[in-house]
């Protein structure tokens, strides 16, 4: 984890704190680098909770702080203190956006959905997010948003703990819900009373997704169908530009032109400081979408794996016979003989087959675990 | 939000006018006061935090860009100050033209004119029972943005029963004790007073007057601003 990050030589070391010493604290090594729009990290060696003396900057153990303005920074001696803990402090390059550290979540006390989840998402991919019906991916998404709060472990957004719902927080991520609601608005209505919450909505970019979904302005929006209802909000979504959008079943109730108009979009707003994160059980609505596979079960994270990597690792084709050897994942009977999954030994190109891998992973964790050594 | 304010006032004024038929001014006044300001208030208080009746309303309600305080604050407004301000003046007028209506009504020549004219006033919104109508009304709005935060689905059904189950168990409670304590009473009203038969009398026992006014201080301030108070936690604390 940490081998992502560049170590800052910054190790703030205090016995015994106490009101005055928390004032002299402070990341001095920072003092002079370039934290803009950057994020660090503060560990500790026990993992008590880290007080928060910044106004604007949250931070958890072990998460990543977001630093929005330097001028902050490097005019103020900040300072994250605990009792008789010793902090170390890393500074991060820009690509962390959510991190998920033993995260354990159940709708009842006693029965986790999950646990001890950990799981780090990075700017730049477009990630799918597969699991059975019930396996927790809204959960998930939820807790990402600060709709759900943990049962235990933390979760960093943006360098923010969601749960707390910062306006600042809020403004840097969308959620797109199963099932969308617009209220008696029009579009332009619409538009503006929420646009100005966005600080980078551009009016520009909406009136062109509206016009690529095929979004009609017909008068109030709740008298839209559900699938136009949908389109809208995703439009809108699109144009705030936050960094992190997520989006939960985004392609039900969609017709199939919609479909393919959704992953042109998608895939065309799609920068390399974002990070789009889709959950679906429509496997094959995501196909030739997301560069990185997560799969969840039974409240444990089974993938998470680039396409390149699972590409490299597993190897989807067609055989007459079922190999008697190496590792199979799946197999199931096709016209042209057997579909299986098998571990690439090889090093053979094939097409990577969503469904097919969603099912060796699902039935074979053990082994899909021991392939992509998680 | 529009049309829920403008079909209390109507209600508020056909009631009016078929309770000033039924039962005369003073009952009509008292009534539609009641019913205008604390049932009107707890109704759209429901409406204010009403979004959590459904997964797409609720998610888009608190993880729309600003703070728990601004979201509070604006159902605080539209049910604890614009609501009650609109109400005000709308009965006020009303009240001020029925009653006028009445007195031009009135033949002058008649020898019960000054008495008829003087059985009917406008209602003092400034009296006792105004007063305790403005108690009710803080009450209730409160209870109703706190029931809306807790219960997502019928919120105004499950925060009434919730209402009257406490109503009950305090009158309840309070008459068992009374009952205990005085054996045969008459009446016993929480944290006020109780009534005790004595012989073909009433006799009322009252609290001190120290602890009756920290009872009422309760009632009227620390009642309602715990409910007030505790929405904006909620709100806070709410997971969906």
């Amino acid at each position: 984890m940490l081998a992502e990050f560049a170590f800052l030589k910054c190790r703030i070391v205090s016995d015994h704190i106490t009101r005055k010493a928390k004032r002299s604290l402070g990341i001095y090594n920072c003092l002079g680098k370039e934290l803009r729009n950057s994020f660090i990290r503060l560990e500790t060696i026990n993992s008590h909770s880290v007080y928060q003396s910044l106004p604007g900057i949250s931070a958890i153990v072990g998460g990543s702080v977001y630093i929005p303005d330097i001028k902050i920074i490097l005019k103020k001696k900040f300072c994250y203190y605990n009792k008789r803990n010793i902090f170390t402090v890393y500074y991060l390059t820009n690509t962390l956006m959510i991190e998920i550290q033993n995260l354990s979540f159940g709708y009842k006390r006693k029965k986790l959905l999950y646990k001890n989840l950990t799981l780090s998402l990075n700017v730049g991919s477009i990630y799918g997010l597969l699991g059975k019906n019930g396996a927790g991916k809204s959960t998930l998404l939820k807790n990402f948003m600060g709709l759900l709060f943990p049962t235990t472990g933390n979760i960093a957004v943006n360098g923010f703990v969601p749960r707390k719902r910062w306006p600042a927080f809020l403004e840097t991520i969308y959620f797109i819900p199963e099932e969308v609601y617009v209220p008696a608005l029009t579009i332009n209505g619409y538009k503006n009373l929420f646009a100005p919450f966005y600080p980078k909505f551009s009016e520009e970019q909406f009136y062109s997704y509206l016009d690529q979904l095929d979004v009609k302005d017909k008068g109030k929006l709740n008298s839209l169908s559900f699938g136009q209802q949908k389109k809208f909000i995703i439009a809108f979504a699109l144009a705030c530009n936050t960094r992190v959008l997520l989006l939960d079943e985004p392609t039900n109730g969609l017709d199939i032109p919609s479909k393919i108009k959704f992953r042109k979009l998608i895939s065309g707003v799609f920068t390399d400081d974002k990070i789009i994160f889709i959950s679906t059980h429509q496997i094959r609505d995501l196909d030739n979408l997301i560069d990185r596979v997560i799969i969840v079960d039974n409240g444990e994270l089974l993938l998470n794996a680039s396409i390149s990597e699972i590409a490299d690792k597993l190897c989807f084709k067609s055989v007459s016979d079922i190999p008697s050897t190496g590792k199979v994942l799946y197999t199931e009977d096709s016209l042209k003989g057997h579909a299986v999954v098998i571990e690439n030994t090889e090093h053979e190109d094939s097409k990577i087959n969503l469904e097919h891998l969603f099912n060796a992973v699902t039935e074979n964790p053990v082994v899909a675990k021991s392939i992509f050594n998680h | 939000m529009i049309g829920f304010p403008g079909l209390v006032l109507t209600v508020v004024l056909i009631l009016y006018v078929i309770i000033k038929a039924l039962s005369g001014f003073d009952m009509a006044q008292r009534i539609t006061f009641f019913v205008g300001l604390a049932g009107g208030s707890f109704f759209l208080g429901s409406f204010v935090f009403g979004y959590f009746s459904s997964n797409a309303s609720g998610s888009s309600f608190l993880t729309l860009p600003a703070s728990h305080f601004e979201k509070w604050l604006c159902g605080i407004l539209i049910a604890g100050v614009f609501y009650p301000i609109v109400f005000l003046i709308f009965y006020y007028g009303m009240d001020t033209g029925f009653v006028a209506l009445y007195h031009n009504g009135l033949d002058p020549s008649s020898p019960f004119y000054k008495q008829a004219y003087e059985s009917v006033y406008t209602f003092d919104l400034s009296g006792v029972i105004a007063g305790n109508i403005y108690i009710l009304f803080f009450i209730y709005t409160g209870a109703m943005l706190l029931g809306s935060l807790y219960f997502n689905k019928v919120s105004v059904i499950k925060t009434a029963i919730a209402l009257c189950i406490i109503c009950l168990v305090i009158f309840g409670t309070n008459w068992l004790f009374a009952t205990l304590l005085f054996g045969n009473i008459d009446d016993a009203a929480p944290f006020n007073h109780v009534a005790v038969p004595l012989g073909n009398d009433v006799g009322s026992i009252e609290l001190p007057a120290g602890i009756a006014k920290v009872c009422k201080c309760a009632f009227l301030y620390v009642m309602p601003a715990t409910f007030w108070i505790l929405s904006f936690t909620r709100l806070r604390e709410k997971e969906f």
